[in-house]
C-alpha cells in the first residue's frame, strides 16, 4: 500500500506539473495576447478605411467558397461577400457535388450560364464537370465537380480558377461583415512580400437575424452549448492564435476564413486531401516549406477582429462529431511535422507550438482522462482524502475561468459586439465549464483519437436542424 | 506530505478565486462603463455633426463669428473623428475655415508637439493623423521625420497623413521613403493616385530614380494619371533592366494609347519574363485592338496562361483573321492553347456561324466550317455546341448532327 501510495504520488506530481506549465503557457499567452489584440485595436481605430475602399491599387482577392449541401447558408454567404465594402474580388463557388438544393440556390441567386473557361488543372482533384458565370455578377464564377476529395480537393479545384494575387478561402456557412476584406487586407497591404498568409476572428452567428447576407440583428444563443463555443473561440483567437502571430508562429490560419498568397499555395501544391481537414496542416506545412527553403522573411499572422460568423453545433451530437474531426486532423498534423519539435531550424515553431500542440493537443485528452482514473483510484484507496480531491478539482475550476475571463477581458476592452447581459452571461459560465462542458470536448477529443489511430479520414460534415437555421 | 500538498493547493486556490473574482468584477463592470460611455461618444459626436451642419448653413460673418467658439469647444480629435466619417461632408469653405481657425489657434501647438515627440505612441499618432488633416505650418517638418520613425505604426500613419497634404512636397517626401522601404509601394500608390494630377511633374522626375521600386511606382501612377508629357521617357522604360519596371511602362503605355509607342513595346512580346509579355499584349490590345494581332497570334503558344489570355482577347476582336491559326492549334496545341482557341471562339459567338457556314453552298466555306467543327469537336473543349444547336430548325439540327457523327459518334450520340 505505501509502494502504491508513493506510486500515485509520484503520478499526482507529474499531473500537478503538468497542468500548472500548461496554466503558466496558457497565462502568459493571455497576457501577450491581451496586450497584442490592444495594439490590432488601436491600428484599427486609426485606419483610414475609406481610402481602402475607393483605390485601384487595394490588392484584389480571390474567395474561393467550397461547398457541400450547404442550401441552408450558401444564399446567405454568397450576399454577404457581394455586399463586401471592397474594391476588386472575384466569388469561386466550387460545388462539390451537392446532393441537396445547393445549386439551386446559387442559380437562383446568380442566374448561372454555362462557359468554357479555359483552365490548367494543377491539382488532379477530381473532374470538374462544369464551369458556370453569374449574368448578374460578372466576379462570380460557379464550378461543379466530382466529390471524393473532401474540402482541400474543392478548395485546389477553386485554386485553378484564381486570378488574383491572394486568395480568399472560406467556409460557405461564414457571413462576413461588410468590412471583413479591408480590415485584413490592409494589414497585408502593408507588406505584401512578406505576408503570405493571415486570418482573423470569426463567431457564432446561431441567433442572429440575417437578411440577404446583412446581419440585421445580433442576438446571441444564451443555449449553454453555443454559449460555451463563444468562449472557446474568444480563448482561442485572443489568447493563443493572437499571442503566437505575435511571434509569427501562427499555427492554424482557419479555413472558415483565411487568407493565403497564391503563389505560396500553388508552391506547397494546394491543400492536401489525405487530411480529414485542410487549414491546421497548410499552416503547418507553410512553415515547414519556407523555412527549409529559406524563401523569405515570411510572416503568418493571426488578427483579433470579428470579421464574420459561422454556425456552430446547437446540440451534443454536433459538437461532438465536429471536435472529433477537429482532434483527428490535429493528431495527424502533429504526427506528420512530429520532426520540427524543439528542433532550432524552426526556431520559435518548434519550441512554442510543437511541444505545445504535441502535450496539451495531441495527448491532452490522455492526461485528463487518466487524472480523473488516478484521483478515483487514489480516492478509493484511502492515499487521496476528500479535502485533497476538492482542491484539485477547485484548481482546474479556477484556472479554466481565469484563463476564460483574461480573454474575454482583453476582448470586451477592445470588441463591442456583446452586450452587456452576454458579457455578464460569459464571465458567470466561465466558473462551471470544467463542471460539464470541458468534459464533453474531452470525450470529443478521446472520440476523434480513436479514429485517428483507427485511421479515420472522413470529413464528417455535422449535420445542420432541418428546418433550417438555429 | 498529502496535508501540506492540499494545504498548498488551497492557498494557491484561494489565489486563483480572488485573482478570478477580481477579473471577473472587471469585465463586468468595464463592459458597463464601455457601454455608457459609447453611447455618450455617440450622442456626443452626432452633436458635432449637428453643429457642424448648423455652421454650414449659416454665412459670412456669422459663420466667422462661429468657428472660434466651434474650435475652442472641441477637441482635434474629435473633429478628426468626424472627418473620418465617410458619410458625411461639409462644404469645401467651411473645412477650409475651421482649418484655418484651428492652425491660428493654440491648440495647435498641442498637437504639434504631441506628433513630434510625445512619449505615449498612439496620443502621437491621432496628433499625427490630425496633422494630415490640418496642414499646420510644422505639419511637413513633423511628417517629415516621423515617416522615419523606428516604430512601423508611427511611421505608417505618418505616410498616411503625409498622403492627405496632396502636395508636391508630399510627393517628394514619400517617394523618397518608398527609395529605402519598397514594401510601402502599394499603399504609397494608394495615397499618391488621390493627389492632383499636377504631381506628374514629380512622378516623371521619379521615373528617373535610380531606384527600381520609385521607377516601377512612378510607371503605374503616371498610367493612372494618364500623364504622357515625356512618352519617350516611358518609351526607353520598356528596356529597362529591371523586368517588373518594362511591365510596367508596357501597362503605362497601355494606358497612354499613343500608337508611336506599339514599336516600343512589341519588342517586349520577346521578353523572357511572362508577366513582362502579358503587359505587353495587354497594351497592344488597348492601342490597336484586332490591329494587333498579327504582332500577338504566335504568342498562343506562350505557356503562361494570362499571356495566352490576352491573345485570345485580340483574336475575338478579329475572329475571321484569327481563324486560321485557331484551326491549327486545336488540332495540335496543348490542352491550354485549345481551350483559349475555343473561348476566342466562344467570345466572338463564332459557333453559330460555324453551324451555319457548316451547311453553306460555297465550297470553300463550307470546307472550313468543317475543319474548325472536326477541331472543336476533337479538341474535347465544352463549346457549347448543344445550346447553339437548340435555336435552330430540328431539320438543321439533325443534319449537324450527322456531320458531327462522322467527326466522333460519341459526341453526336450526347447531342441526340
Amino acid at each position: 500500500m505505501n509502494l502504491f501510495a508513493r506510486y500515485v504520488n509520484i503520478l499526482f506530481v507529474v499531473y500537478f506539473s503538468y497542468f500548472i506549465l500548461y496554466v503558466v503557457y496558457a497565462v502568459i499567452l493571455g497576457i501577450i495576447g491581451f496586450y497584442e489584440n490592444r495594439r490590432r485595436s488601436r491600428q484599427d481605430e486609426a485606419e483610414d478605411y475609406t481610402s481602402f475602399a475607393g483605390s485601384g491599387f487595394t490588392l484584389p482577392v480571390s474567395f474561393i467558397i467550397p461547398a457541400r449541401n450547404e442550401h441552408v447558408w450558401i444564399g446567405e454567404t454568397m450576399q454577404a461577400i457581394l455586399n463586401l465594402n471592397y474594391p476588386e474580388y472575384e466569388i469561386i463557388v466550387v460545388d462539390d457535388d451537392s446532393k441537396d438544393s445547393t445549386v439551386k440556390v446559387l442559380n437562383d441567386l446568380l442566374d448561372l450560364e454555362t462557359v468554357t473557361n479555359p483552365f490548367v488543372d494543377r491539382f488532379n482533384t477530381g473532374k470538374i464537370r462544369g464551369v458556370f458565370k453569374s449574368r448578374k455578377f460578372s466576379q462570380v464564377t460557379v464550378l461543379t465537380k466530382i466529390s471524393g476529395y473532401k474540402k482541400a480537393g474543392a478548395v485546389n479545384a477553386g485554386l485553378n480558377f484564381a486570378r488574383y494575387k491572394y486568395v480568399c478561402v472560406m467556409d460557405a456557412d461564414t457571413v462576413l461583415e461588410a468590412d471583413a476584406l479591408l480590415k485584413v487586407m490592409s494589414h497585408v497591404q502593408k507588406d505584401p512580400d512578406n505576408i503570405i498568409g493571415i486570418g482573423s476572428s470569426f463567431g457564432l452567428v446561431n441567433g442572429f437575424k440575417i437578411e440577404k447576407g446583412k446581419i440585421v440583428e445580433r442576438s446571441f444563443s444564451y443555449n449553454p452549448i453555443i454559449a460555451y463555443q463563444n468562449i472557446e473561440y474568444i480563448r482561442t483567437f485572443i489568447g493563443n492564435r493572437i499571442a503566437w502571430s505575435r511571434f509569427n508562429v501562427s499555427a492554424n490560419i482557419s479555413g472558415g476564413f483565411g487568407i493565403w498568397r497564391r503563389d505560396i499555395l500553388l508552391e506547397l501544391g494546394g491543400y492536401d486531401t489525405a487530411f480529414t481537414c485542410e487549414d491546421i496542416e497548410l499552416t503547418f506545412r507553410a512553415h515547414d516549406y519556407i523555412i527549409r527553403n529559406r524563401k523569405l522573411d515570411y510572416k503568418i499572422l493571426m488578427l483579433p477582429y470579428y470579421v464574420g460568423w459561422t454556425e456552430g453545433p446547437s446540440n451534443f451530437r454536433s459538437l461532438l462529431s465536429q471536435r472529433g474531426r477537429w482532434q483527428r486532423v490535429t493528431n495527424e498534423t502533429v504526427d506528420k511535422y512530429l520532426q520540427m519539435t524543439l528542433n532550432p531550424k524552426y526556431k520559435l515553431f518548434a519550441f512554442l507550438i510543437l511541444p505545445y500542440f504535441l502535450l496539451y493537443e495531441v495527448l491532452g485528452v490522455f492526461f485528463e482522462i487518466s487524472s480523473i482514473v488516478l484521483v478515483l483510484v487514489g480516492w478509493l484507496m484511502g492515499v487521496l482524502d476528500v479535502r485533497m480531491f476538492v482542491a484539485i478539482f477547485a484548481l482546474m475550476v479556477l484556472t479554466q475561468a481565469l484563463v476564460s475571463l483574461i480573454a474575454i477581458l482583453a476582448f470586451v476592452r477592445e470588441e463591442k459586439l456583446f452586450k452587456l447581459k452576454d458579457i455578464a452571461y460569459f464571465v458567470a459560465l466561465s466558473f462551471f465549464e470544467v463542471f460539464w462542458y470541458r468534459w464533453m470536448i474531452s470525450l470529443a477529443k478521446l472520440w476523434g483519437t480513436y479514429g485517428f489511430l483507427r485511421g479515420v479520414k472522413t470529413y464528417d460534415q455535422y449535420v445542420r436542424p432541418q428546418n433550417g437555421r438555429v | 506530505m498529502d496535508g501540506q500538498l492540499a494545504n498548498f493547493i488551497i492557498e494557491v486556490d484561494k489565489l486563483l478565486l480572488a485573482m478570478a473574482l477580481l477579473i471577473a468584477i472587471t469585465v463586468v463592470v468595464y463592459a458597463a462603463l464601455r457601454e455608457a460611455s459609447d453611447k455618450r461618444r455617440a450622442l456626443n459626436l452626432l452633436k458635432i455633426k449637428n453643429n457642424l451642419r448648423r455652421l454650414a448653413s449659416v454665412s459670412g460673418e456669422k459663420m466667422e463669428e462661429s468657428i472660434p467658439l466651434f474650435i475652442r469647444e472641441y477637441s482635434p480629435q474629435q473633429l478628426s473623428l468626424v472627418a473620418k466619417e465617410k458619410d458625411f461632408r461639409l462644404p469645401e469653405n467651411l473645412v477650409r475655415q475651421i482649418k484655418n481657425y484651428f492652425i491660428n489657434s493654440e491648440k495647435i501647438f498641442v498637437v504639434e508637439n504631441t506628433a513630434a515627440s510625445s512619449r505615449d505612441k498612439w496620443s502621437r499618432i491621432e496628433a499625427i493623423i490630425t496633422l494630415g488633416y490640418v496642414n499646420s505650418p510644422r505639419t511637413l517638418e513633423i511628417l517629415k521625420s516621423s515617416i522615419l520613425d523606428r516604430d512601423a505604426d508611427i511611421s505608417y500613419f505618418s505616410m498616411q497623413a503625409l498622403g492627405r497634404l496632396k502636395n508636391n512636397e508630399a510627393v517628394g517626401i514619400l517617394l523618397e521613403f518608398l527609395r529605402d522601404h519598397p514594401r510601402s509601394g502599394y499603399n504609397m500608390a494608394r495615397l499618391l493616385e488621390t493627389f492632383p494630377a499636377s504631381i506628374s511633374t514629380e512622378l516623371y522626375k521619379a521615373v528617373a530614380s535610380p531606384y527600381s521600386v520609385v521607377r516601377y511606382w512612378a510607371l503605374k501612377l503616371i498610367g493612372k494619371f494618364k500623364a504622357g508629357e515625356d512618352i519617350e521617357m516611358i518609351t526607353g522604360l520598356t528596356a529597362d533592366v529591371k523586368s517588373d519596371v518594362r511591365a510596367a511602362a508596357c501597362e503605362c503605355l497601355g494606358e497612354l494609347k499613343i500608337r508611336e509607342t506599339t514599336e516600343a513595346i512589341k519588342v517586349c512580346l520577346k521578353d523572357r519574363f511572362w508577366f513582362v509579355r502579358m503587359h505587353a499584349v495587354r497594351a497592344l490590345d488597348k492601342i490597336l485592338g484586332a490591329e494587333g494581332l498579327a504582332d500577338v497570334i504566335g504568342l498562343i503558344n506562350d505557356p503562361a496562361a494570362k499571356v495566352k489570355e490576352g491573345v485570345k482577347n485580340i483574336m475575338a476582336k478579329d475572329i475571321e483573321k484569327a481563324l486560321p491559326h485557331i484551326e491549327e492549334n486545336l488540332f495540335n496545341g496543348d490542352e491550354a492553347t485549345r481551350r483559349y482557341c475555343v473561348d476566342a471562339l466562344v467570345d466572338a459567338a463564332y459557333i453559330p456561324i460555324i453551324l451555319e457556314n457548316i451547311l453553306s453552298e460555297t465550297p470553300e466555306v463550307e470546307q472550313r466550317a468543317m475543319r474548325l467543327m472536326a477541331g472543336l469537336v476533337k479538341s474535347k473543349v465544352y463549346f457549347g455546341l448543344k445550346r447553339a444547336l437548340g435555336s435552330l430548325p430540328m431539320q438543321t439540327q439533325e443534319k449537324i448532327i450527322n456531320i458531327v457523327e462522322a467527326i466522333d459518334g460519341g459526341v453526336a450520340g450526347n447531342l441526340r
